[in-house]
């Protein structure tokens, strides 16, 4: 029924109507204002040095967005993000492991915290946002604990060197986050797992009549998570070519205000990785605008909370229209 | 005979003292706080068991204790307020200016930080509870504005000297070398712990965040409720803005980073249901208490100061699951 009235509007109504527009308005016109001020923003250079430190935000938002899709919020991504980052070159270096080892490792250590934290939530009622604060801190003191504060460098098996090459221009990490975003977003669109993704964060209840094991799909996206954000930290470290323990720091933030932006509600059931594919690219491209523009760096954070407030509030605004259409 | 059998279910059990006493909300925070006391009082007696370091902790709690206060009446709203660690740290700058730069007196000083403190708070409200925005983003979004901000208006240096009368305040002890700021923690938590439990605003607030639905069916101006809660943690954070700045004679522009965290665990370890609805503040001065004691055992005990934050994560964890198993058991037999 819903996608009839659709295929009836205007090319140009359906284009306004669908989730990402709110947030593609505001950002077109930033970046015109920064082009005119600023003619180097335009630059072929400023666009891939921004794709080249998105990626690793980007992946951990992509992981975030299960969790919020099923309506629950996972605060300890960022600090996880950092532990696994120093996991991976403490196998290497510390442990001497080889290095498909290691990467196995600390993608399965990825997933058991995202198990516990999902366990946490759903089979003992925990609320997400205490149990997920508790790995916060429980993964801040390990990452620390891991060295000693110091940190893991150079990287063995040359992998700083897969952090220092550009292939088509841009780097590994990106490319392995734009596979990440297509194959997430055909899971979620085309796969019956994805349906039931979507139908558990809509109405928890309602899944569970329709046959579907919503607690299985909870965990299961916080152990998605936990993967996703396994890879994002080992690729932040491989960027580097140095495992830093201060890694990861405030990315959960960063995380939760990309999907926002993108168009994940947080109250669950709603949210695609084309949105927060795009969500991530504005906060970045308006951070990098504010410098071309130069813009205080302190009033940059003011600036991205307007924005965060701006896009979810202009979203809302939107979805009242439309119930009124 | 069948009646009577169900009568009898529903009637609250006589149960014994002691499990009456296990059942209160207070206990899970108090046992792990006791047990802590006596390991390190046994192992580090010199160390730990002496007038001044007890002292000392109970000093550092004013500061994340007052501000949980404010989170606290939000949790049991219903709502969060991620930006409370920010929004303190801004006011504080506000405070700063007015008593440095702008020569203003303490009184309109002080007040000014409130204000400014309130004005996010109101922001908040208006956004949550009238506009009907995720609380999460909302306050997220604050957060940012609130950090930026701090760190304009202070030109990303700290604004200082306070006039000698703060510190002189922050320093003063007068009482059992308690400080001024303890002491006003207390109050605050006096007066508030009667609000919660015999006033009709505590008694709303709690209908509030345990079910809106019925509390809008008995007649309570839900979205005030919820807005007034979040005014009411601005101006908590605008008072431990003030506090801040007083005890370290000047207003740091990273003061309260990473607050927004500690008042929410001080909560959950405290008792205070996030999902909301039901709390108590004294809970909640335990909980802060708790954190407090057990950084200052693991310092005695000369533990790596990581360790400090594992073993945080831990008890919080630990702290809702027992807080879980107690409100089934009392569920159970009541």
């Amino acid at each position: 029924m819903k996608e009839k009235i659709k295929n009836n509007d205007s090319f140009f109504t359906r284009i306004f109507r669908s989730a990402e527009f709110g947030i593609l308005v505001p950002l077109l016109a930033i970046i015109v204002v920064t082009w005119i001020v600023n003619p180097t923003f335009m630059e072929i250079k400023n666009f891939t040095t921004i794709l080249k430190i998105l990626p690793f935000v980007a992946i951990v938002a992509l992981g975030e967005s299960f969790p919020l899709i099923t309506g629950n919020v996972d605060i300890s991504v960022g600090q996880v993000a950092g532990l696994m980052g120093m996991l991976f070159p403490y196998f290497m270096i510390v442990q001497g492991m080889g290095l498909v080892i290691s990467i196995v490792l600390t993608l399965i250590a990825g997933c058991i915290i995202g198990m516990v934290n999902g366990l946490l939530i759903v089979k003992l009622g925990l609320p997400d946002f205490v149990a997920t604060i508790g790995m916060y801190y429980i993964a801040y003191g390990a990452k620390n604990l891991l060295t000693k504060g110091y940190p893991l460098s150079p990287l063995p098996f040359d992998l700083g060197k897969m952090g220092d090459a550009t292939p088509l221009w841009i780097s590994w990490p990106f490319w392995i986050a734009v596979v990440m975003f297509i194959v997430v977003g055909f899971i979620q669109k085309k796969t019956l797992w994805g349906r039931r993704l979507y139908a558990t964060g809509d109405n928890r209840e309602v899944a569970k009549l329709s046959g579907i094991n919503a607690d299985r799909m909870r965990i299961t996206a916080y152990i998605i998570c936990g993967l996703m954000v396994a890879i994002a930290g080992m690729l932040q470290t491989i960027d580097l070519d140095n495992g830093v323990p201060q890694n990861g720091e405030g990315w959960e933030f960063k995380a939760i205000a990309s999907c926002a932006v993108g168009g994940v509600s947080l109250m669950g059931g709603k949210g695609t990785a084309l949105g927060v594919g795009i969500g991530v690219i504005i906060m970045f491209i308006i951070a990098n605008s504010l410098i071309m523009l130069s813009v205080p760096a302190a009033l940059q954070t003011s600036v991205t909370g307007v924005i965060l407030a701006a896009a979810v509030m202009f979203d809302i605004i939107k979805q009242k229209r439309k119930i009124r259409a | 005979m069948q009646n009577e059998v169900k009568i009898q279910s529903t009637l609250p059990r006589n149960r014994g003292f002691v499990s009456k006493i296990l059942l209160t909300p207070e206990v899970s925070v108090l046992i792990p706080l006791l047990i802590l006391c006596v390991i390190t009082g046994i192992l580090q007696t010199r160390k730990f068991v002496n007038l001044n370091n007890i002292t000392s902790i109970l000093r550092y709690t004013a500061f994340i204790g007052t501000l949980s206060i404010g989170q606290a009446m939000v949790v049991m709203s219903g709502e969060i307020d991620l930006s409370i660690g920010a929004n303190a740290g801004f006011s504080g700058i506000i405070f700063g200016l007015a008593a440095v730069k702008w020569g203003l007196d303490p009184f309109t000083s002080i007040l000014l930080a409130m204000i400014a403190g309130g004005l996010i708070g109101f922001i908040n409200g208006y956004l949550v509870a009238k506009f009907g925005l995720v609380n999460f983003i909302t306050t997220l979004a604050t957060m940012f504005l609130c950090r930026g901000l701090q760190v304009t208006f202070s030109n990303g240096a700290p604004v200082s000297p306070l006039p000698e009368y703060y510190s002189d305040f922050a320093v003063a002890r007068p009482l059992f070398n308690l400080s001024w700021l303890f002491f006003i923690m207390i109050g605050l938590i006096i007066i508030m712990e009667l609000v919660v439990r015999f006033t009709t605003i505590g008694r709303k607030v709690q209908a509030v965040g345990g079910n809106k639905e019925a509390a809008l069916m008995g007649g309570i101006n839900v979205m005030k409720v919820k807005w007034g809660a979040y005014i009411f943690s601005g101006v908590m954070a605008g008072i431990v803005g003030v506090m801040w700045a007083c005890e370290m004679a000047g207003a740091f522009q990273d003061a309260g980073m990473g607050a927004e965290f500690r008042t929410i665990t001080a909560c959950a370890i405290g008792g205070v249901s996030l999902a909301g609805g039901s709390g108590s503040i004294l809970g909640l001065g335990l909980g802060v208490l708790l954190i407090e004691v057990l950084k200052n055992c693991l310092q005695c005990l000369s533990v790596e100061s990581n360790w400090q934050l594992v073993f945080i994560g831990v008890i919080l964890i630990g702290a809702v699951l027992v807080d879980i198993v107690r409100k089934n058991v009392s569920a159970r037999n009541v």
